[in-house]
């Protein structure tokens, strides 16, 4: 997660939990994500000391009474903010029957408010039907820092029902706020490569390529693996727009080695028919030298000699240097060659076409499709 | 609740305290706002739970409630 995220994300809780808008907590803007987490618990934990007695009254009385009516209670006259706060008071059994007996719309609004280190174990006992008609309102609701939250607390089996119910933005932008980063990786393993598709496809859409590349430090090797495989899977367009951004970032660049350094040869290969190479240069600089001579080879045997040519023009002057070597003396004299041959005239594709477009055009910002 | 009885401010973490004496004093502000307004709002969701408790059972809800 990025840091802007992950602190946008702790105000909304900090927010929440004092009562207050998150415009209302300017005093705090010197303070780092621990510390507003920090300040959060703190406050949490003296709220509910505060009012401890009347909330275990509360509790018991729900206990002493038919569930019906404690449901109703819970509903009309604690309300959400008591009834999240009172609910770190419950036994998981009950937590469990009153689920039952809510309206979904009102448990999303609960889930709002609770404390989850307090009310994590009351997890269990809630039925996964009911679960995920909850999230599925705060998904509609776009509460996707308190759906971020949760997903550190319920078992994979209702984490998978919930993400069924998303589009490739609502996986995204809850994804980029689970405040357990630990369990992103076990997230992204539950998509399919449909959903990872369509989850990239939102990256681009609604420009939050900075959060896919955020994620990636909690992946481990299967997963950008999938990851670079589904970004091998964009069409040009959308390549050109991220590369275009990478460009732009030193640190976005370098968070996303992980993904470009294993993007195939191959990929490289059809990309350069499909896009402006002069567009791509964030994400060629990150790709091992190995993998771009593959390239440059397999653009080679294709007879692609002004794609390769182009290539060789729009990698930076260090790659370049460092993959000069790698590469077959006849190979780069003829590419270089047919480059040179092409002059100022429209570049030929691989079959003739001129796909490669303005190959020495510079890279420009991404466009929005 | 007598003010002799009143607790002692929230102790804020060492990141805050450094933000400086007016960082403090907002957030010790919007902590005590937040006290205030939950205390308010328990007494009268109490009152009010028993209102909703059917007629039978309130005699055993003002029990529970009031200890």
């Amino acid at each position: 997660m990025s840091r802007a995220l992950e602190r946008r994300g702790e105000l909304q809780r900090l927010a929440r939990v004092l009562g207050v808008e998150p415009d209302d907590l300017g005093a705090l803007d010197g303070a780092d994500v621990a510390t507003l987490r920090e300040l959060r618990h703190a406050v949490a934990d003296r709220l509910l000391e505060q009012s401890r007695d009347q909330f275990s009254r509360a509790v018991a009385l729900g206990d002493a009474l038919p569930a019906s009516v404690a449901a109703r209670l819970a509903q009309h006259v604690m309300g959400p903010v008591l009834g999240g706060r009172a609910a770190a008071l419950l036994s998981p059994r009950k937590a469990g029957e009153l689920a039952r007996r809510l309206p979904a719309d009102f448990l999303a609004d609960v889930a709002c408010h609770v404390d989850v280190r307090k009310v994590g174990p009351l997890l269990e006992d809630i039925d996964r039907g009911t679960m995920a008609e909850a999230g599925e309102h705060l998904r509609r609701r776009g509460e996707w820092v308190v759906l971020g939250a949760f997903v550190g607390h319920v078992r994979d089996d209702v984490v998978a029902d919930l993400l069924d119910g998303f589009d490739g933005e609502a996986l995204l932008r809850s994804g980029a706020v689970i405040e357990d980063a630990s369990r992103i990786d076990a997230v992204v393993a539950m998509l399919t490569d449909a959903r990872l598709d369509g989850l990239l496809r939102a990256a681009d859409e609604h420009a939050l390529w900075t959060d896919v590349v955020s994620l990636n430090v909690h992946l481990c090797d299967a997963q950008l693996d999938r990851v670079a495989s589904a970004v091998e899977r964009l069409s040009g367009p959308r390549i050109e727009a991220l590369a275009a951004l990478l460009a732009a970032d030193d640190e976005l660049r370098a968070a996303a080695r992980p993904i470009t350094r294993r993007l195939s040869a191959r990929f490289l290969a059809d990309v350069a028919a499909d896009v402006d190479l002069g567009r791509v240069g964030g994400i060629l600089e990150g790709i091992p030298t190995a993998t771009l001579a593959q390239a440059a080879a397999e653009l080679g045997r294709r007879d692609a000699w002004p794609l390769l040519g182009r290539l060789l023009t729009v990698l930076p002057e260090d790659v370049l240097a460092d993959l000069r070597p790698e590469l077959d003396d006849g190979l780069l004299r003829r590419a270089e060659e047919t480059d040179a041959a092409a002059g100022d005239g429209p570049p030929a594709g691989p079959d003739g076409d001129d796909a490669a477009g303005s190959a020495k055009s510079p890279p420009a910002p991404p466009t929005r499709r | 609740m007598p003010p002799s009885a009143r607790p002692a401010p929230l102790q804020l973490p060492p990141g805050v305290t450094a933000l400086g004496p007016e960082a403090c004093a907002a957030v010790a502000a919007l902590v005590s706002d937040a006290e205030r307004a939950q205390s308010a709002e328990v007494d009268a969701a109490l009152q009010e739970g028993l209102r909703v408790v059917p007629r039978p059972l309130r005699g055993i809800a003002r029990r529970v409630l009031t200890g």
